[in-house]
């Protein structure tokens, strides 16, 4: 980290200004050890999906209850807060399963708090369409709104496994995704995703609140569809007041002007036992109230024939020569 | 064709390349200008390649394995993607070798030194001339079964186009790729410095040859030493052969890695480019003359090297190939091009450059080969 500051010819001892701190690249959590403390005091260790040249990136916290506190109250304000009690279905297999998703984390404390019931939909590998209705037919008969939240890929898989059917799951039921598709399932562009959900789950495609977060990150900023109204924005992605998003140049790292498009600089105060400050990729464009999303900067494909970077990252584990 | 007539062909295309490689002929001036208002490379950069980096003397053996596996067709449909350019003259080499009649789509970002190298032809017993097309297709009335397409470019490209082909087409599919350099545990440091950096400066690292990481045996010291000396190589080579052009894209990745670098491992500026530095874990430096540097264990090299198996296409030894490193990198990745360190961009013109996809295959074996991940690779 020092090296860092050398390279911006920052004196560690001046700095009085969290935008003054040099972010953090998501590839170092790749690479090395982010952490602020040692290992044996590591309470929960997530891991990112994707690997980079066989590794996959890690996020060492020591204390969860600072990731539960946030993820908590961001949650109930974006996704729930007409409720203090909903029936979750969680399109991924349950959290014992894969101990070191942060979004299986996530999802796993949430409907703790706020579950009437939770279903965990995909059970060895196969999307248990059957739970899914048995929680549907539970959240009609208690009147509880039905919240269904998962990985953008998982919707995929839940359409395919739908296979045309409907299943609707009553006006005030939601979906929370999240997420892209790499190596996981069929590439569905976001709209059309979103059309075809709203569609099969028999609500208003204005009822799908995408999520932005990331294993390197603590906090997690979500579209403002249910808030439209009451200070949200529906394609705006609001991050808590303890997360603030900047856009930078992608070259020299300065912020860029105000609308301009850059990339996602993220201050995040839950990640007080990590870095604070996190160098993304994605390309967004600052707006009133917070960001929207426009992509991640893929990197040009090279000139040339020599191998992009993101070619490089999708070697597969069962690449054979 | 006859053998000898597939000679000529081949032959009129190098002597061709050769005045396109003398900046003394009208062709060659042009050439050059016209390559340089294209970019991405710099003038000094265009100039390099054509002096170095075409393979204008190839030997009768040479030329012996090239017709070889060009292997025998009606028709050859060739697709060039924005290639380091000197490699159309092998592409198309395969193609005109291979069938006395091909088509080919130049592309649209590299559209000069393909059409000048066909245009300095200049034989009447070539045969029939390459034509251009604009898009993919097959002569109508053709046996499919001896047409080819011969196709250049991303993994998404092959399957693309393989998709869209009839079963019975073989396709020649080059998908992208990077070189590796071994640096063995007796090569001289410096001698190794200069081997490398010979061959990053032509093509800016934009290359399927390219050596993009340098594995080096001996502990951190000595790789720390190697990538010291191949920085201030590439500092001294950017006076001579200055840098091309990077987009805004590549510039970001550029100003990724070298924090990346500066948090993991070490960094060393290298004149518009730069070296990392890291001990037994690496990751691969966008293009531009960037290297990444590690030290390795040779029994570590085959799991290091396990993710990028299908991904390396060219290997450089500096050294002795029997150090413990170069022979472990060789075993790792058995279907790269192999070559002294300093002659990873000087490939001889003895068939495909790229030895991990030689043969012609089905379009169903392409799109298997190439496809979405998670499919089956064989």
């Amino acid at each position: 980290m020092e090296r860092l500051y050398l390279a911006r010819g920052l004196d560690v001892h001046s700095i009085d200004r969290a935008s003054q701190v040099p972010a953090v690249p998501t590839d170092v959590f790749k690479l090395r050890r982010v952490a602020c403390h040692p290992p044996d005091l590591d309470e929960v260790v997530f891991l990112t999906s994707g690997t980079t040249l066989g590794t996959r990136g890690q996020h060492a916290v020591r204390d969860a209850d600072t990731y539960r506190r946030g993820a908590r109250a961001w949650a109930s304000r974006m996704l729930y807060s007409d409720t203090d009690i909903l029936h979750w279905v969680i399109l991924a297999p349950p959290y014992e399963e894969a101990r070191s998703s942060s979004l299986g984390f996530m999802l796993d404390d949430l409907s703790a708090v706020a579950g009437s019931s939770v279903t965990w939909a995909v059970r060895g590998g196969r999307m248990e369409v059957d739970a899914i209705e048995r929680a549907v037919a539970r959240s009609m008969a208690d009147g509880s709104p039905i919240i269904v939240a998962g990985a953008s890929f998982a919707f995929v898989h839940l359409l395919d496994a739908l296979r045309g059917r409907q299943l609707p799951i009553g006006p005030v039921g939601r979906v929370m995704q999240t997420g892209g598709f790499k190596g996981k399932s069929r590439v569905v562009d976001g709209k059309t995703l979103r059309g075809d959900v709203a569609r099969a789950l028999g609500i208003d495609a204005e009822r799908i609140v995408s999520e932005y977060g990331m294993t390197e990150l603590g906090s997690q900023a979500y579209e403002g569809r249910l808030r439209v109204g009451q200070g949200g924005a529906a394609d705006v992605f609001h991050a808590p007041p303890w997360m603030r998003v900047h856009a930078v140049h992608e070259e020299t790292l300065e912020p860029v002007d105000e609308g301009d498009v850059g990339i996602a600089r993220i201050e995040d105060l839950t990640n007080v036992d990590s870095a604070v400050a996190v160098q993304t990729a994605d390309r967004i464009r600052v707006c009133e109230g917070g960001f929207r999303l426009l992509g991640r900067n893929e990197g040009a494909s090279p000139r040339g024939c020599s191998i992009g970077i993101d070619e490089i990252l999708q070697t597969r584990e069962d690449d054979e020569p | 064709m006859t053998r000898e007539q597939r000679e000529r062909r081949v032959m009129a295309l190098v002597r061709a390349a050769r005045r396109l490689a003398d900046a003394r002929t009208p062709e060659g001036r042009e050439v050059r200008s016209a390559m340089v208002r294209q970019g991405p490379l710099s003038e000094q950069g265009v100039d390099l390649a054509l002096r170095e980096h075409l393979e204008l003397e190839p030997s009768t053996w040479e030329t012996d394995a090239l017709i070889e596996a060009a292997g025998d067709a009606e028709y050859v449909h060739v697709l060039l993607s924005a290639n380091v350019f000197v490699g159309a003259l092998r592409a198309l080499a395969l193609a005109v070798a291979a069938a006395p009649r091909v088509t080919v789509r130049v592309s649209r970002r590299e559209s000069v030194f393909a059409r000048e190298l066909l245009r300095a032809v200049d034989e009447p017993d070539f045969g029939e001339p390459v034509r251009y097309a604009e898009t993919l297709r097959l002569e109508p009335g053709l046996d499919e079964a001896r047409c080819e397409v011969h196709l250049y470019g991303h993994d998404e490209t092959m399957v693309q186009v393989a998709a869209s082909l009839p079963e019975n087409v073989r396709v020649r599919a080059h998908g992208a790729g990077m070189g590796i350099a071994g640096v063995g545990g007796t090569a001289e440091l410096g001698d190794a410095a200069e081997a490398i950096a010979a061959s990053v400066i032509p093509f800016d690292q934009r290359g399927c040859l390219s050596p993009r990481v340098v594995l080096v045996e001996g502990g951190h010291e000595r790789a720390a030493a190697l990538a010291h000396h191949l920085a201030s190589l590439l500092a001294r080579g950017a006076e001579c052969v200055p840098i091309g052009t990077l987009s805004p894209e590549e510039r970001a990745e550029a100003t990724r890695y070298r924090d990346t670098c500066r948090m993991v491992g070490d960094l060393f500026e290298a004149g518009g480019g730069c070296v990392g530095l890291t001990s037994e874990t690496f990751w691969v430096p966008p293009v531009g003359r960037n290297v990444h540097v590690v030290s390795c264990d040779p029994s570590r090299a085959a799991a290091l090297l396990s993710p990028l198996r299908r991904r390396v296409a060219a290997v450089g030894i500096a050294g002795s190939e029997q150090d413990a490193l170069p022979m472990a990198v060789l075993k790792a990745l058995p279907r790269a091009r192999v070559s002294a360190a300093d002659r990873m961009q000087k490939p001889p013109l003895d068939g495909p450059v790229d030895r991990r996809t030689p043969d012609p295959r089905t379009p169903a074996d392409v799109v298997r080969r190439f496809g979405a991940p998670g499919a089956r690779v064989d």
